[in-house]
């Protein structure tokens, strides 16, 4: 009954399953990539990074993933591991299951309840404050105390 | 020097006495120049020459099809304004499969054949036998001045003229027979059997396809690779490695129709190479799994878009290039972009 014999698989399985239009690169579990990946197009990845990974559009790390790799990309979905930084031009997503070690720049970032997130983040187009009134204060009281 | 008349008499010394030319009725021997009244000396034939106006050959008048090749064209209109274009001989080179040559396909052959003079696109013909070399008549065929060369058999015939037309940079027509499962190219490509075909070769519409290249041979469809131990480059960027068992399938030109409809077609005309990988469920345990669906079915996919991938092995393994079978330790794959011109119709999937 469970005999199945992988050995006799072919690919017209593969068909049915890829046979969306969109040109999607995608790392299955049980695959391991060492280096630097670039892509043009999304990226979906379930198995294993290491290295540097840039693309012009978006990145989702499925939740059995584990990325060692500072990622790129325009819209990052994480539900699984990243360790290493993140920088989306567009929208960061946390999901519950996801586990990020690492400084995030994002434009707009949505944490879901549960998300871990250990790491410094800055928000891009958003514009500091060349000086702020507390640390004007504390200017002031230290060299008053001089 | 000698003339005429000494040929004359050295010929009647040779018959002997009594004995005339005009006895033996010889029509190949020249009569001697006094003998023949009514030759118009050779002055007399210069000063004709000089009357006469030069006589120019007509210009042959070729279809607008012809011309826009000739040119570099796609879409002119009006033919006639570009049939000044001169066209020494046929444009079109037909290359006959083995098998097409069997008695029944004989009708469909002729009704091809009527076909093609109908449309005007008829040319030589070659039928292939054991003892002729494919890629010698298509390079013979180059050097005639053909720019058309048409295949008329089945996806292993287009595969095996590819190599030669991929090199001389002929367009490359295709004509498919025979069974529909042996012609699953010609769907792609959205060639239809028969006399269909021949209207498709004078529609001509032209599209660049990839060939892909394995250790410096070209290659159309796709590479596979059963499960073994290898290691993958690509790109010379990143590696592949490989947690569980995994069938490797490189792609240029792919497609076919699955139990539930759906078509997977690589497409040949991007610049890159589609590398499938194929991940294995592990035992016992994933072969449950993956009979209760708790496996995604996406998740055993991984494809990637490379432009040059090497696959080396620890020993030499198995490779399908093309359906032919090839044992290799190292495979170095390429794309040629563009390399092959084709003929392909309105319904393609590519």
């Amino acid at each position: 009954m469970f005999k199945k014999d992988d050995t006799a698989h072919n690919f017209e399985e593969l068909e049915a399953v890829a046979g969306s239009e969109e040109a999607e690169t995608i790392i299955a579990a049980g695959v391991r990539v060492d280096g630097n990946f670039n892509s043009r197009g999304n990226i979906l990845i379930e198995g294993i990074v290491k290295g540097s990974m840039k693309t012009d559009k978006d990145l989702t790390i499925g939740e059995k993933a584990k990325i060692y790799a500072s990622v790129a990309a325009v819209n990052v979905y994480v539900a699984g591991e990243a360790q290493g930084n993140i920088k989306a031009s567009g929208r960061l997503e946390l999901s519950p299951t996801a586990r990020v070690f690492g400084d995030v720049e994002v434009k707009t970032l949505v944490v879901a309840a549960g998300a871990i997130l250990n790491g410094k983040c800055a928000m891009i187009g958003v514009e500091t404050p060349a000086v702020e009134d507390g640390e004007l204060k504390e200017k002031k009281n230290v060299k008053d105390k001089e | 020097m000698r003339g005429p008349a000494m040929a004359g008499k050295a010929t009647s010394s040779v018959l002997g006495r009594g004995l005339s030319l005009k006895t033996f009725g010889a029509p190949t021997v020249a009569p001697p120049v006094a003998a023949s009244r009514n030759w118009p000396s050779s002055a007399a034939m210069e000063r004709e020459t000089a009357v006469l106006p030069a006589v120019r050959p007509k210009p042959i008048r070729v279809s607008l099809r012809d011309a826009q090749e000739k040119i570099g064209l796609r879409h002119v209109a009006g033919a006639a304004k570009i049939s000044a274009a001169r066209v020494s001989g046929p444009v079109h080179s037909y290359i006959y499969d083995t098998f097409v040559q069997e008695m029944k396909y004989l009708k469909t052959v002729r009704e091809i054949e009527n076909r093609l003079v109908d449309l005007g696109i008829n040319g030589r013909t070659h039928r292939l036998s054991c003892f002729k070399n494919l890629r010698e008549i298509v390079s013979d065929d180059v050097a005639r001045g053909i720019k058309t060369v048409v295949i008329i058999g089945n996806d292993e015939s287009l595969i095996r003229v590819m190599d030669a037309a991929g090199e001389s940079g002929v367009v490359l027509g295709f004509i498919p027979m025979g069974p529909d499962k042996e012609n699953q190219l010609a769907k792609i490509l959205g060639i239809g059997a028969g006399t269909v075909a021949c209207d498709i070769l004078s529609a001509r519409l032209l599209q660049k396809i990839d060939l892909g290249v394995v250790n410096g041979h070209y290659f159309l469809t796709n590479i596979d690779i059963p499960a073994a131990n290898l290691f993958v480059e690509c790109d010379d960027k990143y590696k592949l490695s490989f947690l569980r068992s995994a069938d490797i399938r490189v792609c240029n030109l792919l497609g076919w129709q699955d139990d539930n409809g759906k078509n997977l077609v690589s497409n040949p005309s991007d610049g890159f190479l589609e590398t499938v990988v194929y991940s294995k469920s592990s035992g016992f345990l994933g072969n449950v799994r993956e009979l209760f669906k708790e496996e995604k079915k996406s998740a055993r996919l991984s494809v990637f878009y490379n432009r040059k991938i090497n696959i080396i092995g620890n020993a030499p393994f198995v490779a399908w290039v093309d359906r032919r079978k090839v044992l290799n330790k190292k495979l170095e794959i390429t794309i040629a972009p563009g390399k092959l011109k084709m003929i392909i119709g309105k319904n393609r999937q590519i």
